[in-house]
C-alpha cells in the first residue's frame, strides 16, 4: 500500500471502527449511539455526517439507502459499509501504532514525567 | 399539547426540510427525527426539542444546503435575443424612449454634480501619492482650566527627535505659516508664506508645472502656486524671477525656482508661496515655536506600533520644556485630518457645512425620483402594447423569472445609454455652470477616479432596478389566457400611475415654491435697510494706525470729502466677538472698535442716550454704544449709567442705537457695541463723500494716497455699500441653482405628463374616433382627457403647497437670517405655473385628437 491518502484523524478512525463493528446496521444515528455507549463521547449528528461523507469520498466507506423505520417518519436511512480500503487503513493505523507503542514500553529505565 | 406522541418542533423541522438539498434530505431529516425520539426517552420532551433545534442549526452547512441547480446551457443566444428585442423596442417607441432617456440623463447629470461636490468636501487629501502612509503629529496639552486639548502643531524641535526615535520614517516635513508683504518690482502683495522643509515634494503630490522636486533645497529659492505666479509676474516666465519678502523685519531676496499647480478643492492645504524652513529656524525658538509636522512611514510600519517611540519623544521634549509639558503625542492620518479637524485645535479644516450637503442630496434625489417615476409610468403603460409578446413567450415555455430578466436587460440598455448621456451633460454643462455659480473647480475625469466609478455603478444599478423593477414584475405577471382572451385588469395600474404622477407634481410644486422664495428673499434682502447709511462712503486700509491723523487731515483737504472716521476693521466685514457680563447674564457681542465720530459718520440711528462725547476721551475709553439686541439679550432697559463687565473691566453704556447689519443677511443680528479705540489700533478709514461722487472720488483718493506714500505703493479704495456684494453674489448663485432645479423639475414632470397623455390617447383612438363620428364636440373630447389629470394636478398643488410651507420654510430658516413667510403669492404662482405647463402639455396632444380623421383609425379593422 502506498502511504498517501491513508492518514485519517482520530474521530475518523473511531467512526471507521464503529461502522465496521455495526456491520449492515451502520447509519448516522446508530454510529452516534454506538460511539456514545462504547467510549462515552458525545458527538453531534452533524459531525458524524461530515466524517462519514469524508470517509466515503476517500473510499474507505461505501453507502446505500436502506430501510425506513417508524421513528424516522417513514424516511429511509443511508447505510454505510466498511470497504476493503477502509479495513486496510485500519490495519495500517493499528500496526503503526503498535510498532511505536512497543518501542515506547521496551525503553529501559525510562522516567515518565508527571 | 395533546397527549398523542409528541412530534419534533415544527418550525425547525420545516426549516430543515426547506434548506436540505434533495440528495440528503431524507437521510438527514430521518436521522434528526430518530435522534429526537431517542432523546425523548432519555431526557424528556423539552430537552429533546431543544436538542433537535440545535441539531437543525448544526446541520445547516454547505454540504447539506440546497443550491439552485441552473441548467448549464449556453445562454448567450438568449441574451442576444433580449438585447435585439430591447434595441428594437427602443427604436420603435421613439417618443417614450426619448422621454425616458432625456429624463434619466438630466437626473444623472444632477446627481453627478451633487456627488462631485459632496465628494470633494468629504474626501480630502487622498490625491497625494503617499496619502495612506502620511501622518500628522498631534501633541496633547493641558489647558489652563485643566482640559486636555489636542493640537495640530508640535514644537519645531520634535522633527529631529522623530527622525532619531521613530523607526521606519521615510520623510519628515514641517509646515508653518507666516504672513507679510511680497514685493515684486514695484508692486506689493499681502500674502501668506509657508515655511517648509525641502521634503515637501516627497510627502505631498502637488503637480509641479515648472521646475522640479529639488526646488526648495536652496534656501534662496521660492516656490509659487500658479495663481500667485500669475498675479506677481503676469505673462512672464516665472522661473528665475526675483522677489523680496520681509521676514522678521528684514528684507530678503529670493528667486522663483518652481511653480506648482493651484491646490485642488479637496486639498486641506493651499500652498501659495513656499519658502525653505531654515528661515524660521534662524529666529524662532525650536522648543516654543510650533509647526505642522508630517511624517511618511514606510509601508511596512504599523503606526499603532509607534506608541513607545512617540512617548520617548514626549519625554525628551518635556525634559527640555518642563513648564509646558505634553500629555501625550499621537498620530493623525493625513486622510482623516480634515474630517477630524474639529478635535484638533489649530488644525486644518473643520467639519464641512451641512446645509449644502442636504440641499444637493435633495436636488439629486428629487430629480432621480422624478425621472424614475416617469420611467415607471411610461413603461407600465407601454407594456400594454407588448402583452401579446409576453403571452407568446409564456406559452412557449418562458418562465416568469426569464421574462423579468428580459425586461431588466432592456432597461439596463436604456439606463446605460442615459448614464452616458448624463455624464456628457454633466461634464459639458452642469459642472461648468455649477463651478461658475459656486466658485468650485469640480471636473469630471472619468478615468482614474475610483469613487466616481463606484458611484456610477451604484447609480446604474439603482435606476435600473428601481425604474425597471416594477414594470418588469407587473408585465411578467400577466396570464397568457387573460392576454389572448383580450382582457386584462387595469384598475390597480391606473391607481399606481396616478399616485406616481401626483408625487411628481408635488415635487415640482415644492421646487417651484423654493425657487420663487429664494429669488424673492434675495430681492427683499438686497433692498433691506442696513441700519446705517451705507451710501457715499469709501473705505480703505491703512498700514498703521499712526498714519491715521496725518492721512485724515490730508484727505479732508480734498474737495467732496465731507468727513473721515477710523475703525479697526470694516463694518460688515470684520467680526470681533467678546464675552460681556451683566449681573450673571452672559452674552457674546461684536465689539466694533473705532474712533469717536465713527458711529455719527455711519449715521446709525440713536434710540436712547447719546453718541460718544468727542470732548471726553478718557470717559469714552470706558464707554460702550450698544445696539437694541444687546440690551434685549441682557434683559436691560435703558437708563443712565448702567454698566457691563468685559475683560474684567466695567464699561458704562452711553447710548442705545437701532440694530444694524454688521454681518451678512444669513445671520440674525447679534448683540453689538461700538467701543472707542486708540488711534494706533485703527486699521481702516471710512470717508463720507458728497452724494454721487463716490465713483470719481475713489480714483482721486487712490492717487492721493499713492502720492503721500513714501514708497509710492498703490492703494485700493472700496465702497461701504459693496461690503455684502460677495454675499449677495453667493446667495444669487444659490437662488439660481434653485431656479434651475425648479425648471428641471417642471421639465421632467411635463415630459412624464406628455408621455402619459399621448399614450392614453393613442390607446383610446378608436374610442375617440367613434365619439367623433357620433358627433361629439372637441370640447367634450378634451374634457374627457382633462378630467383625469385635473384631479391629479389639483391634489398635487394642495399637497405640494402644504409640504413646501413646512419644508421650504425650514430650508429658508437655515439659509437666511431674515425671510418672509411663504404666503399666498408664491404658492398660487407655483400653482399657476404648474397648471399652465400641464395645460400646454396636454393641449399638444388634444390637438392630435382634433386633427385625427376618424376614418383612418376605424378603417384599419
Amino acid at each position: 500500500m502506498g502511504t498517501k491518502g491513508t492518514y485519517i484523524g482520530e474521530l475518523e478512525e473511531l467512526v471507521l471502527l464503529v461502522v465496521g463493528l455495526l456491520y449492515e446496521g451502520a447509519y448516522g444515528v446508530s454510529v452516534l449511539k454506538e460511539i456514545k455507549e462504547q467510549t462515552g463521547r458525545e458527538v453531534n449528528i452533524s459531525g458524524i455526517h461530515s466524517v462519514m461523507n469524508r470517509l466515503e469520498d476517500k473510499g474507505l466507506l461505501r453507502s446505500e439507502m436502506g430501510g425506513a423505520s417508524n421513528t424516522r417518519g417513514g424516511r429511509r436511512k443511508r447505510i454505510y459499509f466498511l470497504t476493503a480500503a477502509g479495513k486496510n487503513t485500519l490495519d495500517q493505523v493499528r500496526s503503526v501504532r503498535e510498532k511505536l507503542y512497543t518501542q515506547l514500553t521496551s525503553l529501559p529505565n525510562y522516567q515518565f514525567s508527571a | 399539547m395533546s397527549q398523542k406522541t409528541p412530534i419534533p418542533p415544527k418550525w425547525p423541522d420545516r426549516f430543515l426540510g426547506w434548506y436540505c438539498s434533495d440528495r440528503v434530505r431524507e437521510q438527514v431529516q430521518g436521522d434528526a427525527h430518530e435522534l429526537f425520539y431517542w432523546r425523548l426517552e432519555d431526557k424528556g420532551l423539552n430537552r429533546a426539542r431543544r436538542a433537535f433545534a440545535w441539531d437543525v442549526v448544526r446541520l445547516f452547512k454547505w454540504s447539506n444546503i440546497k443550491r439552485t441547480n441552473y441548467q448549464k446551457l449556453n445562454n448567450i443566444a438568449m441574451f442576444k435575443n433580449y438585447l435585439k428585442i430591447g434595441l428594437r423596442n427602443l427604436w420603435k417607441q421613439k417618443m417614450p424612449s426619448t422621454i425616458n432617456i432625456i429624463g434619466l440623463s438630466l437626473a444623472v447629470g444632477c446627481c453627478l454634480v451633487s456627488f462631485k461636490w459632496i465628494e470633494a468636501n468629504l474626501v480630502k487629501d487622498q490625491f497625494h501619492e503617499r496619502a495612506e502612509d502620511t501622518y500628522l503629529i498631534t501633541p496633547t496639552r493641558k489647558s489652563e482650566d485643566g482640559n486636555k486639548i489636542r493640537y495640530g502643531k508640535v514644537a519645531m524641535a520634535a522633527a529631529d527627535m522623530v527622525a532619531e526615535e521613530v523607526p521606519g520614517v521615510e520623510f519628515v516635513n514641517r509646515y508653518a505659516f507666516g504672513y507679510g508683504q511680497v514685493k515684486v518690482k514695484n508692486a506689493r502683495f499681502g500674502n501668506t508664506f509657508i515655511f517648509t522643509d525641502p521634503t515637501f515634494f516627497d510627502v505631498f503630490s502637488y503637480k509641479i508645472i515648472h521646475g522640479d522636486k529639488t526646488a526648495l533645497n536652496d534656501p534662496r529659492s521660492v516656490v509659487l502656486s500658479e495663481s500667485n505666479a500669475l498675479a506677481f509676474f503676469g505673462d512672464e516666465y516665472p522661473i528665475g524671477q526675483e522677489l523680496s519678502l520681509k521676514i522678521n523685519g528684514e528684507e530678503k531676496f529670493f528667486e522663483v525656482s518652481a511653480v506648482i499647480e493651484n491646490a485642488p478643492d479637496n486639498s486641506s492645504m493651499k500652498p501659495g508661496l513656499l519658502l525653505n524652513f531654515s528661515f524660521l529656524e534662524d529666529f524662532a525658538d525650536p522648543l516654543t515655536k510650533t509647526a505642522f509636522t508630517f511624517i511618511v512611514l514606510n509601508e511596512s510600519v504599523d503606526p499603532a506600533s509607534l506608541t513607545a517611540s512617540l512617548d520617548r519623544i514626549r519625554e525628551k521634549k518635556n525634559a527640555l520644556t518642563p513648564k509646558t509639558p505634553y500629555e501625550s503625542i499621537s498620530l493623525e492620518p493625513l486622510v482623516t485630518m480634515a474630517k477630524n479637524g474639529e478635535d484638533i485645535a489649530n488644525g486644518f479644516g473643520g467639519r464641512p457645512p451641512m446645509a449644502p450637503f442636504i440641499l444637493l442630496t435633495c436636488i439629486g434625489g428629487f430629480m432621480l425620483l422624478l425621472a424614475t417615476f416617469n420611467y415607471v409610468n411610461i413603461a407600465t403603460v407601454m407594456a400594454m402594447k407588448r402583452v401579446k409578446e409576453i403571452g407568446v413567450r409564456k406559452v412557449i415555455g418562458g418562465r416568469r423569472q426569464q421574462l423579468i430578466v428580459q425586461f431588466l436587460v432592456e432597461n439596463l440598455l436604456l439606463c446605460t445609454l442615459a448614464l452616458a448621456v448624463g455624464c456628457l451633460l454633466a461634464s459639458a454643462f452642469f459642472i461648468p455652470w455649477f463651478n461658475n455659480i459656486a466658485g468650485g473647480d469640480l471636473s469630471l475625469d472619468l478615468l482614474g477616479h475610483r469613487n466616481l466609478w463606484w458611484f456610477l455603478a451604484i447609480l446604474l444599478g439603482f435606476i435600473t432596478l428601481v425604474s425597471g423593477g416594477y414594470p418588469a414584475f407587473y408585465i411578467s405577471s400577466f396570464k397568457p389566457v387573460a392576454i389572448f382572451r383580450g382582457s386584462s385588469e387595469k384598475g390597480s395600474k391606473r391607481r399606481l400611475t396616478g399616485a406616481l404622477l401626483t408625487f411628481q407634481m408635488v415635487l415640482a410644486v415644492i421646487t417651484i415654491v423654493a425657487g420663487i422664495m429664494f429669488v424673492q428673499t434675495n430681492r427683499v434682502n438686497e433692498s433691506r435697510d442696513w441700519g446705517y447709511d451705507q451710501h457715499d462712503k469709501l473705505v480703505l486700509y491703512i498700514p498703521t494706525g499712526q498714519t491715521y491723523q496725518t492721512l485724515s487731515t490730508e484727505l479732508l483737504k480734498m474737495p467732496n470729502v465731507e468727513d473721515v472716521a477710523g475703525s479697526r476693521g470694516v463694518l460688515g466685514q470684520s467680526i470681533n466677538y467678546k464675552k460681556v457680563d451683566h449681573n450673571g447674564n452672559r452674552i457674546f457681542a461684536h465689539i466694533h472698535r473705532s474712533n469717536e465720530n465713527f458711529p455719527e459718520l455711519m449715521k446709525v440711528q440713536l434710540k436712547e442716550g447719546a453718541l460718544f462725547n468727542k470732548d471726553a476721551p478718557t470717559q469714552n475709553q470706558k464707554s460702550l454704544l450698544v445696539n437694541e439686541t444687546f440690551m434685549n439679550r441682557l434683559q436691560l432697559t435703558w437708563e443712565e449709567g448702567q454698566t457691563v463687565v468685559m475683560d474684567s473691566t466695567n464699561f458704562s453704556i452711553v447710548g442705545v442705537v437701532e440694530d444694524f447689519h454688521f454681518s451678512n443677511f444669513n445671520e440674525v443680528i447679534q448683540p453689538a457695541a461700538f467701543h472707542v479705540a486708540a488711534d494706533s489700533l485703527l486699521t481702516n478709514m471710512t470717508l463720507q463723500v458728497r452724494k454721487g461722487t463716490s465713483l470719481e472720488m475713489k480714483e482721486k483718493i487712490e492717487n492721493t494716497l499713492s502720492e503721500l506714500d513714501p514708497e509710492k505703493n498703490r492703494y485700493t479704495v472700496g465702497f461701504q455699500n459693496a461690503v455684502f456684494d460677495e454675499h449677495f453674489k453667493e446667495m444669487e448663485g444659490i437662488s439660481n441653482i434653485m431656479l434651475f432645479t425648479a425648471s428641471l423639475a417642471i421639465l421632467l414632470s411635463a415630459m412624464g405628463l406628455f408621455g402619459l397623455v399621448s399614450l392614453s390617447i393613442s390607446s383610446r383612438q378608436k374610442d375617440f374616433s367613434i365619439k367623433k363620428v357620433l358627433g361629439a364636440s372637441l370640447r367634450q373630447l378634451s374634457a374627457d382627457i382633462y378630467k383625469r389629470f385635473i384631479l391629479i394636478l389639483s391634489l398635487a398643488i394642495i399637497i405640494g403647497g402644504t409640504v413646501s410651507v413646512f419644508l421650504i420654510g425650514m430650508l429658508l430658516d437655515s439659509a437666511y437670517g431674515y425671510h418672509e413667510n411663504i404666503g399666498v403669492v408664491p404658492l398660487s404662482l407655483a400653482g399657476i405655473i404648474l397648471l399652465s405647463v400641464a395645460a400646454v402639455t396636454i393641449n399638444t396632444q388634444v390637438r392630435n385628437v382634433r386633427r385625427m380623421n376618424p376614418a383612418d383609425t376605424l378603417r384599419s379593422e
